[in-house]
């Protein structure tokens, strides 16, 4: 019963494996298995956001997603969409514009600002607070969240235009 | 780990079929967005799930002669993402703009939140007012299709028996001028579980109603279609005291609870004033 099997995931790029519970879900895995802190593990049961990632480029809360279900598909987590050296504009103006204390919720904060922009490159500072309302910040009252995506918006829009 | 339970990916309706016969327990799953939480939560651990995330004979959106047929695999967000079901089911579109936030929407499928039978559900009220149908299939018996409004039986308890998976969501295509709106009271504009939400159809004929879908969710025990409202639209030209009536009827139709988000009262106030003001939005539409 409850036979663990292996599945196949490319993570920000990279093939790995994972020998993984039946019940086991993409978040137990992607950081307790695989190591990939920066999905954090908030409510665990889709409230909160903290662990979402892109599934096959759809942003979801990796906690809902049983890793089986996952199988064979590709994973960007937030640390797979810029490098320290060469940071995403969004990483850059979370930074800049105090988008982060704590950091905790950072990490699905950024995935769901990428899917926005990637969606939508002229949010309006509504279309940011939709975006971001599956996402709960309890330190910063969103407001520099907010300026933060405002003013990536404008940098990726500059990049590509 | 609070639970355990067996996993069977599948990559036919037959195959989920099967297994679903052979694994008392167990339960289909999609999104699994309620699953897990569930799970989680031990307050229901299948023996096993059955995963038809990958059907693709059930991903479909469709306009079959006369009827809008969605597989149902059919998400939230395709109800928004997907131009053909946006132009023939507006309602849909406002309704899974308040539902959860995009995460969720991105995994959670129609077919699951009626299943879920929750009072709340707020896919329901949408389809209950555009007379959709429902299809389930079973290794046994083969299909069988009923009205939304059967389906749901009482709170979290639906028709599906246990070795049934729900294949299709159906409802009448627009057939000319369609006037529609929704609404959704709750404490909060995402992430809300409902007090009280409605949604409105209106099949029109010039400034006439053809015919009238109202229904309510989340102010008894189950979604429900208010039937008495929709025979007072129903071939009326509509005026601003029909519609006050209309609405003093659906607030009456209401079986509120009062809990923790608010009292039975608050919420049979709020469904009259929502009403009135839906149906006015949908004729101004």
């Amino acid at each position: 019963m409850y036979d663990p099997q292996t599945i196949r995931l490319k993570i920000n790029g990279v093939e790995e494996e994972a020998t993984v519970k039946p019940y086991a879900t993409l978040l137990d895995v992607l950081r307790d298995q695989l190591g990939h802190i920066e999905v954090k593990e908030g409510c665990a049961v889709g409230d909160c956001g903290a662990c979402a990632v892109f599934l096959d480029s759809t942003p979801v809360c990796a906690c809902l997603v049983l890793a089986r279900q996952a199988d064979g598909a590709e994973i960007i987590t937030a640390a797979g969409i810029g490098t320290p050296e060469n940071l995403h504009p969004l990483q850059e103006a979370f930074m800049d514009y105090g988008g982060i204390q704590c950091g905790f919720c950072t990490p699905g904060l950024i995935i769901s600002a990428k899917a926005l922009l990637d969606e939508n490159p002229h949010p309006t500072q509504q279309d940011v607070k939709v975006a971001l309302s599956g996402n709960y910040c309890r330190c910063t009252g969103y407001e520099q969240v907010i300026e933060a995506v405002l003013a990536a918006a404008e940098k990726v829009d500059g990049r590509h235009g | 780990m609070v639970y355990r339970f067996e996993y069977y990916p599948t990559r036919s309706i037959d195959e989920a079929l099967t297994l679903l016969a052979e694994h008392a327990g167990s339960e289909v799953v999609a999104g699994c967005t309620n699953t897990i939480v569930d799970a989680r939560a031990t307050r229901k651990i299948p023996k096993a799930v059955i995963d038809i995330n990958r059907l693709s004979d059930l991903r479909y959106a469709r306009r079959d002669n006369g009827t809008i047929r969605l597989g149902a695999r059919t998400t939230l967000t395709d109800c928004f993402a997907l131009p053909f079901l946006v132009k023939e089911a507006p309602v849909l579109k406002l309704m899974a703009a308040e539902f959860a936030g995009t995460l969720i929407r991105n995994r959670a499928t129609l077919a699951g939140n009626i299943a879920y039978a929750s009072p709340a559900a707020d896919v329901a009220p949408p389809l209950l007012a555009l007379s959709a149908t429902i299809t389930l299939v079973s290794k046994a018996r083969g299909p069988r299709t009923l009205p939304l409004s059967e389906f749901i039986v009482g709170p979290r308890k639906t028709a599906l028996a246990e070795d049934e998976i729900i294949s299709e969501v159906a409802f009448p295509a627009a057939n000319g001028e369609v006037k529609s709106s929704y609404f959704k009271f709750a404490l909060r504009n995402a992430m809300a579980i409902s007090l009280v939400s409605g949604a409105v159809v209106l099949r029109m004929e010039g400034n006439k109603i053809r015919e009238a879908g109202l229904a309510l969710g989340a102010v008894a025990p189950k979604p429900y279609r208010v039937a008495q409202a929709e025979g007072m639209l129903k071939d009326q030209i509509p005026t601003d005291a029909l519609i006050r009536e209309v609405a003093k009827v659906v607030a009456a139709s209401t079986s509120p609870i009062s809990d923790i988000r608010a009292s039975a009262e608050y919420r049979r106030e709020i469904t009259e004033v929502m009403t009135r003001r839906i149906v006015e939005r949908a004729l101004s539409s």
